[in-house]
């Protein structure tokens, strides 16, 4: 199961970001003045939970190629994201706190949140092996060079 | 042998075909009263086949209830559709046909209506159908074919059924597809069935409504309607050693499919889709070996073949759709 899930992690990654960088790249749009249609007056850009999102984002975007080639870079780069979504979740549950009190913390944003983590830092965990493996490899010359894992060649 | 301005010529084909064959959007409404409320019927009956498919509704709804409007989900959702679909086919063509021989694959494939229709029907779920089965071809991981297979049925339950069965015919891996394309339909039904407000109609109520349209659409023009399902791929597979059981087979089903949705170069074309791809596999196989592809008794080279790509036509219903947006309606 590790193995498959080291394989298709560059297409979770993608599909994470395809469901997230969208509405983030809307929010910072509005927030640059580039979509004014939906103008909110907030300030521009201070926005402590855009800027972790901007940062989580940007790491699992620059993990791609990475995660293609199994560099062990590449998993450090995710987690990188998952400290910064973990500061997001921890931002934004310091403000439900003071505004709505303790009953937020069981608020179903909240939970889906901490549970999305949990499923992350589990595979990172798992998949952790397969970044190291290929290093070891390398070094004995065991693994074909001319067909990485993850290019358009490899077959998972 | 394959020659080597084959990637340049490819390079430059696609966007020459793009602006030859246009886009156009279709489903806009529907689309936006889907995903204001995916789990309410709000259509009319004669479109509530639509809920048949909720992949594509059920992403774009996402995205607007992450703050998007419904234009800026449509085009993200469809704009995704078509970077997957690009990528899975640059990916499917690099393991079918090898680095070499991709560029070859692509000319090969634009003699089919496949970029012609991807383009014409921006709004339905094509896009991420076709990506999901040439990425389904380039897995030998059981447990991804069975959730492509998933994702599949979800974007369109008919015409992935009809994919995989093709697939299976022509290739085989029975099992994980047949689990996922379980999984798949519970799923649909589930939503159709349990999670809607009352149960849609279905793609078999359409049928019955325009059974009679259909039928007489195809007796009176049955050679445009023939022409329009492959267009110019028609001659890759009228050579001899492409016709086998399980080819004849899947165009049969293909066709049945095509009747039945009134749509004869759509619907024909993405249920062929697994044919097309064993067809550009075989060609660019004979053009890597003999320079050439064998068609009536004589050698034709690549430059030849690319010129294929600029005679497509599609039949829409009663209307039959040529390049630059000429379009002209068949009589009674």
């Amino acid at each position: 199961m590790s193995r498959w899930l080291a394989d298709h992690l560059s297409w979770f990654v993608c599909a994470w970001l395809a469901l997230w960088a969208p509405p983030l790249l809307f929010t910072m749009g509005v927030d640059f003045g580039l979509i004014t249609e939906a103008a909110s007056g907030f300030p521009v850009f201070t926005d402590v939970t855009v800027i972790t999102s901007a940062i989580q984002l940007t790491l699992m975007a620059a993990s791609i190629r990475g995660l293609a080639s199994r560099q062990p870079r590449a998993w450090r780069l995710l987690v990188g994201a998952l400290a910064a979504w973990g500061a997001h979740t921890v931002w934004l549950m310091q403000v439900r706190l003071r505004l709505d009190g303790v009953r937020t913390l069981a608020a179903p944003e909240t939970l889906l949140s901490l549970g999305g983590m949990t499923v992350a830092a589990v595979v990172l965990i798992s998949v952790r092996g397969h970044f190291r493996e290929r290093r070891s490899l390398d070094a004995r010359g065991h693994e074909d060079p001319r067909v990485a894992p993850g290019s358009p060649a490899h077959v998972p | 042998m394959i020659p080597r301005w084959a990637a340049v010529q490819a390079a430059l084909m696609l966007p020459a075909l793009v602006w030859l064959y246009g886009w156009r959007t279709i489903d806009t409404v529907e689309w936006r009263t889907i995903t204001a409320a995916p789990f309410s019927v709000t259509l009319d009956p004669g479109q509530q086949f639509l809920y048949g498919s909720p992949f594509i509704f059920l992403v774009g709804s996402y995205y607007q209830r992450q703050g998007l409007d419904f234009v800026a989900a449509f085009i993200v959702v469809h704009g995704l559709g078509l970077a997957c679909f690009g990528y899975a086919l640059f990916r499917c063509l690099t393991l079918l046909c090898s680095t070499s021989g991709r560029a070859a694959g692509v000319i090969v494939l634009a003699g089919s209506p496949l970029l012609f229709v991807v383009l014409t029907w921006v709004g339905k779920s094509d896009t991420y159908l076709l990506a999901f089965y040439l990425l389904l071809v380039t897995t030998r991981s059981r447990l991804t074919m069975a959730i492509l297979s998933v994702l599949m049925i979800a974007c369109h339950r008919e015409l992935a059924l009809a994919m995989l069965t093709a697939h299976v015919l022509l290739r085989g891996s029975v099992a994980p597809i047949a689990i996922g394309a379980a999984i798949g339909i519970a799923g649909t039904l589930a939503y159709t069935r349990v999670l809607l407000t009352s149960v849609p109609a279905s793609r078999l109520d359409f049928l019955m409504a325009h059974a009679r349209e259909v039928v007489r659409g195809v007796i009176a023009h049955p050679a445009i309607h023939v022409a329009a399902t492959l267009g110019p791929f028609w001659i890759y597979l009228c050579r001899p050693a492409a016709f086998t059981v399980a080819r004849v087979a899947v165009l049969g089903m293909a066709a049945v499919l095509a009747c039945f949705a009134y749509d004869f170069t759509r619907v024909f074309i993405i249920a062929a889709t697994p044919l097309l791809l064993v067809l550009t596999e075989d060609v660019v196989a004979e053009l890597r070996e003999c320079g050439g592809v064998r068609l009536f008794g004589r050698p034709v080279g690549l430059g030849a073949l690319s010129l294929l790509a600029v005679l497509q036509l599609q039949v829409m219903g009663a209307k039959v759709l040529w390049v630059r947006g000429f379009e002209w309606t068949l009589a009674r």
